[in-house]
């Protein structure tokens, strides 16, 4: 038998050799703090949304692949991106700026129409920021707030964003879990929480926030919207009838369409207060919408389907696609072509 | 000893009670003093390896395939048991050829098939998927949180209705791609084997096959057949192989009777041709005999050794006859001609096949069990033949003796071919060899040849190059079975898995995840890589699922929670990503093919993604599944070629420096077998056949046993220069002597193996056709480059005073002795 002493030593030696050869790498790195890998299969690998940059094509995608085209979706490059982590949603107020964000809370900014990207917020600045914030404020809300952000950042981990919308070059909003909701008027430089701007006692999450001249939306969880008043400067509710999850919103100019899970889609002329429900006869995920130029609307689902809609959001009918996929968004180029995402990428399609 | 005692103890002797008993070696004087005994105790010995045979077991075994020692293969076989998805199994595909899966006599006959199955021995009856299984379940989630069922409906009952459920449940169970085709036309059956049966024994793939083959037959055949079947996986390859097997025993028979054949027209006497034959399958009995007493069975590899042990036989055999037949048509009694023989040929036999021996002998050097049980059986049957040919044979010969027209006929033709007559001028025309003109256009051509070869050569790829399983023709039912599967469905059968080990309980964490998705998303990128797929995919979808399918959800989520709530579902719901222990997740990419440069490429992403990643408590290691074996096998293939090159070349090399004592000669009797493998190299490149577990022995066998040309033709030539002949002279009598044995040994040998290039099993054909070129290419060269070579370097050889060894002397021609 060896004396403990010299026993501890040689155990010590081994583990340190061990674990020497066991690797050389250091710290993990998290996604939200490394660059996106470079890939060639941007444009077949899941892409979760779309949007416009003037002429160009920007899909923004899982472990933080963005990709774009010049020439209507011929060919694709893919953009330099500081983050891999997933992305889920984009807006470009302009050609030229855009942001996108996703999990890890991160915010992206693109000053040259989505080829470069900076980071601009992520989810542990935000937490910070929020705490910070509303410890300095003086709403009635401010401890209740501060008090859930701090259970929040002790629940470990970060809070995603799951949809960005900007209205101008410098005024927008990014949403996300529990309630999540910060605004910027500086481009994104600054980003100020609105958390205490919301009827969401029951902290849901938002999934959707669409605007279009002047009027704003918001829809979550248990078929949740909300309108922003601007006289109160607030998110006042507008719920639907529904109980489940509200993935998307469509707003034209006469009517805003919210839908969800399960095929499920309200429609609203009166700015939310009251919801009659519509249906495109599938009982699968609604997953995203846009208004077309022209006033049509399109809607995409899980099961690869593609409805259109000629009487603002009335009643719905089957456009037909050469090839269907499980759909997460699209984008429209003019009234004819849209740009469709989903689980294999992107494709561009004509709608009749 | 000198040359006057020789002619003195090989003088003619009529009647063997004038020959001294006790002349000859003590070996010589045990072995015909004692006949009777000898022949008795090989007739024991015969009759108890016969009945051995009975135990005769014929299997493929996947495992004896690989390269045990290399780190990837070890990796994988401390892990297998935990890497479900990569375990054993078979996949049936049952199609619908007049409609789609939703057709109520299709899903009936598939209903019928599924039970079928079900009920086979070996089959891992609570993990077998179909779209019948209980364990194949749909889950979707709904306002009021997750539903869910089997995908066959509890009430299916054929009707039009529950056919309707049925198409509804296959769509949000997302089996299409991996349980229904992805045209909807056909539907797969993944039957998980056991490692053990029931009753504790391993499972038969060959009756599991042949049973598989039934259903087949029963369901799939016909003018009224209703479905088509396709069956994949190892079981139905290995029993495949095992059918192959039964029929290149056929091929034996053919071989046999080539053989047969050539010893005929070279004998012209049915006892000696009969007595060859016998002693040649006596030495295949005893081989095998032993093979089945020390416990090994027949697999596809060691199923060769019986034919090279056989051609061997009937070429040490027919020289026997060379000798024997002249010493009796001189008048010599059979008795003391058998011991002459003996006398003889005894050390050059046994030169000849320790060079043999040494050929299989250093295949051992590479670390893969069926080469070195190759090797082994091979060195086994070799042991055999000193015994069964060298031995046996005369003392059978003095007993039967040869047919007295065909002894005088061999002389006659002997001295014939001496004086230029008869096959003589063939022989004669390779003399020209000798001179300088005919040598340096010899030579020429051959550097020629040797730098097209050498440059075709670069072209030789490492591994098998054809799609689907490699170790059966490309036309073959079962690669078509697989070209089928893998076109309709989103399946490969090249998986390369990567193992991500971490601590119990510890493959959860969202790091470990995350590096798992970076590792399968690197992975994807390298060319050849169709698909990765791993944990972190399970999770990234349960996530989505979680969160009411959205699938901005679809993400490994930085709250631990989200995450452990998901692989617990994993866990629950029977995940081939994971282990029980949470310790292990592979990370599969499912490659387009399985060249070397794909897996060198996949081979290069993963290590280079594991040095930079590794850390104490997450190790990513190489490698499982089909791909990985390969990758492992092409990397030890590598390296054994050019070790084995280098161990039996030197082998050679020494094996002519002491049988010769010169280093020219040696140069003359190596150039001529590097051209050849250099040649067949080519061959390879031209054929497309890669370098692989099954070309390395025939390498090794090719020079091996191809140096025994050199050894019979330069040994002769050389005595003879020694003897003080000119080079022309000389080589004029070695080859007149010994150029009708050394054709005769390249035929034979050759029609020994040809009959493989029509072997189901394609690496055996590649064997074949490979050994069949360096068999007859080597005698050509050495007929051809030994003269030409000894121009240039043996002329020098040419010496007044000089005793013989005992190798040249028992290869000596009687008349060259006499003179």
């Amino acid at each position: 038998m060896l004396p403990i002493k010299i026993k501890a030593g040689l155990v010590a030696a081994l583990l340190l050799t061990s674990s020497i050869q066991a690797g050389t790498a250091l710290a993990f790195d998290n996604p939200i703090n490394i660059a996106a890998s470079a890939t060639k299969l941007g444009p077949t690998s899941a892409l979760l949304a779309s949007a416009m940059a003037g002429q160009r094509i920007v899909a923004v995608g899982s472990r933080g692949v963005i990709i774009y085209s010049d020439d209507t979706g011929a060919t694709w490059k893919q953009a330099s991106v500081p983050v891999g982590s997933d992305l889920v949603a984009v807006s470009f107020p302009s050609a030229k700026q855009g942001w996108a964000v996703g999990h890890g809370g991160v915010v992206l900014h693109s000053a040259d129409g989505g080829a470069t990207w900076v980071k601009q917020f992520d989810g542990i600045q935000a937490a910070d920021q929020a705490v910070r914030y509303y410890q300095a404020s003086t709403s009635p809300d401010a401890a209740t707030l501060v008090e859930r952000e701090k259970s929040l950042q002790a629940g470990g981990g970060t809070q995603v964003l799951l949809d960005v919308y900007f209205e101008s070059e410098t005024t927008g909003f990014v949403v996300g879990t529990f309630n999540r909701i910060f605004r910027t008027t500086d481009g994104g430089k600054t980003w100020t929480p609105w958390m205490e701007r919301t009827d969401n006692p029951g902290e849901l999450h938002f999934y959707s926030i669409r605007g279009r001249a002047g009027a704003l939306y918001l829809a979550g969880e248990q078929g949740a919207v909300w309108r922003f008043d601007k006289a109160q400067q607030r998110f006042v509710a507008a719920p639907t009838p529904y109980k489940g999850t509200l993935f998307g919103l469509v707003v034209t100019d006469d009517a805003v369409l919210t839908f969800g899970m399960r095929g499920s889609l309200y429609r609203s002329t009166d700015q939310g207060r009251n919801w009659e429900k519509a249906s495109l006869g599938t009982p699968s995920g609604i997953t995203g919408g846009v208004v077309l130029p022209g006033g049509g609307i399109l809607l995409t689902t899980q099961a690869g389907a593609v409805n259109a809609s000629r009487d603002g959001g009335k009643t719905f009918l089957p456009a037909k696609t050469s090839r269907p996929m499980a759909y997460f968004g699209l984008a429209a180029m003019d009234d004819k072509r849209i740009v469709l995402v989903g689980a294999e990428g992107v494709r561009l399609e004509s709608i009749q | 000893m000198d040359l006057s005692q020789n002619q003195q103890q090989m003088a003619v002797i009529a009647d063997p009670k004038d020959f001294d008993q006790r002349s000859g070696s003590l070996l010589e004087r045990l072995i015909f003093n004692n006949r009777l005994l000898l022949v008795l105790g090989c007739l024991v010995v015969t009759i108890f390896f016969g009945f051995q045979l009975r135990g005769m077991t014929v299997n493929a075994s996947f495992d004896k395939m690989l390269p045990h020692s290399h780190p990837y293969i070890t990796n994988y076989l401390e892990n297998r048991q935990q890497l479900r998805g990569l375990g054993d199994s078979v996949r049936v595909v049952v199609e619908n050829p007049n409609g789609d899966i939703f057709d109520a006599k299709y899903l009936d006959t598939l209903a019928k098939i599924n039970d079928e199955i079900f009920i086979l021995k070996g089959v891992d009856r609570a993990w077998m998927k179909s779209i019948f299984t209980p364990v194949v379940r749909w889950v979707e989630v709904t306002e009021e949180g997750f539903t869910g069922g089997p995908v066959l409906p509890n009430d299916y009952d054929g009707s039009a209705k529950s056919i309707e459920d049925l198409r509804i449940n296959i769509g949000r169970a997302g089996v299409v791609g991996s349980l229904v085709g992805n045209n909807y036309k056909s539907s797969m059956i993944q039957i998980p084997l056991l490692a053990r049966d029931g009753d504790g024994n391993t499972v038969n793939y060959h009756d599991l096959s042949k049973s598989l083959e039934d259903i087949r037959a029963k369901y799939a055949s016909g003018p009224d057949a209703k479905v088509n079947i396709y069956v994949i996986g190892f079981a139905k390859l290995a029993g495949d192989l095992i059918e192959g097997l039964q029929k290149v025993m056929v091929f034996f028979l053919i071989a046999a009777a080539i053989a047969t054949f050539i010893i005929y027209l070279f004998t012209r006497c049915v006892r000696s041709t009969a007595l060859v034959l016998f002693c040649s399958l006596v030495a295949v009995i005893w081989q095998l005999g032993l093979v089945v007493t020390f416990g090994y069975g027949m697999d596809p590899f060691s199923i060769l050794v019986p034919f090279l042990v056989f051609a061997i036989g009937i070429s040490h055999g027919a020289q026997k006859m060379n000798g024997i037949m002249q010493d009796v048509g001189r008048g010599t009694h059979k008795l003391v001609a058998a011991r002459y023989t003996f006398r003889r040929l005894f050390l050059a036999g046994l030169t000849a096949l320790l060079a043999d021996a040494v050929g299989f002998a250093v295949l051992t050097v590479i670390d893969i069990p069926v080469i070195r049980e190759l090797a082994l059986t091979a060195s086994i049957g070799v042991a055999v033949l000193i015994t069964t040919n060298l031995i046996l044979l005369p003392v059978l010969l003095s007993y039967v003796g040869v047919s007295t027209s065909a002894a005088k006929r061999s002389l006659k033709e002997e001295s014939d071919e001496i004086k230029g007559r008869g096959m003589g001028k063939l022989w004669a025309c390779l003399d020209h060899f000798t001179e300088r003109r005919w040598a340096t256009i010899a030579i020429a051509v051959s550097v020629v040849l040797g730098v097209f070869g050498f440059v075709v050569s670069h072209d030789l790829k490492i591994g098998d190059l054809d799609a689907g399983a490699p170790e059966l023709r490309p036309d073959s039912r079962y690669n078509q079975d697989n070209a089928f599967i893998t076109a309709n469905y989103g399946i490969s059968s090249d998986v390369f898995a990567v193992m991500v080990k971490t601590p119990v309980d510890q493959c959860s964490t969202f790091e470990t995840l995350t590096e798992t998705d970076r590792l399968s998303w690197e992975l994807a990128q390298v060319p050849g890589v169709q698909r990765t797929t791993s944990l972190a995919d399970t999770v990234r979808n349960y996530t989505a699922g979680g969160f009411e399918g959205n699938p901005k959800w679809i993400t490994v989520s930085d709250n631990q929670s989200l995450i452990d709530a998901q692989v617990g579902n994993a866990m629950s719901w029977n995940s081939e990503f994971l282990n029980t222990q949470c310790s292990l997740i592979p990370v599969l990419a499912y490659l387009s093919d399985h060249k070397a440069e794909t897996l060198d490429r996949v081979v290069e992403a993963a290590s280079q993604f594991a040095a930079k990643h590794n850390t104490k408590d997450r190790q990513f290691l190489l490698a499982a599944g089909s791909s990985g074996v390969d990758a492992a096998t092409n990397i030890v293939v590598r390296e054994a070629n050019r070790t084995m090159l280098l161990y039996v070349y030197a082998s050679v090399v020494v094996l002519c420096a002491i049988t010769f004592r010169s280093w020219r000669a040696v140069v003359v009797a190596v150039l001529p077998l590097v051209l050849t493998s250099v040649l067949a190299e080519a061959l390879m490149v031209w054929l497309g056949i890669g370098v692989k577990v099954a070309t390395l022995p025939v390498v090794a066998l090719g020079v091996g046993i191809g140096v025994d040309y050199a050894l019979y033709l330069l040994s002769v030539q050389l005595a003879q220069q020694r003897m003080g002949y000119s080079l022309g002279e000389a080589y004029q009598r070695s080859v007149a002597f010994t150029g009708k044995v050394v054709a005769l040994v390249g035929v034979t040998l050759a029609a020994g193996v040809i009959t493989w290039a029509w072997s189901p099993i394609k690496f055996q054909a590649d064997m074949g056709i490979l050994l069949t070129f360096m068999f007859l290419w080597n005698m050509l060269g050495a007929l051809i480059l030994i003269p030409a070579l000894s121009h240039f370097l043996l002329k020098g050889e040419t010496a007044t005073n000089h005793v013989l060894t005992p190798v040249e002397k028992a290869l000596m021609p009687e008349e060259a002795l006499q003179d």
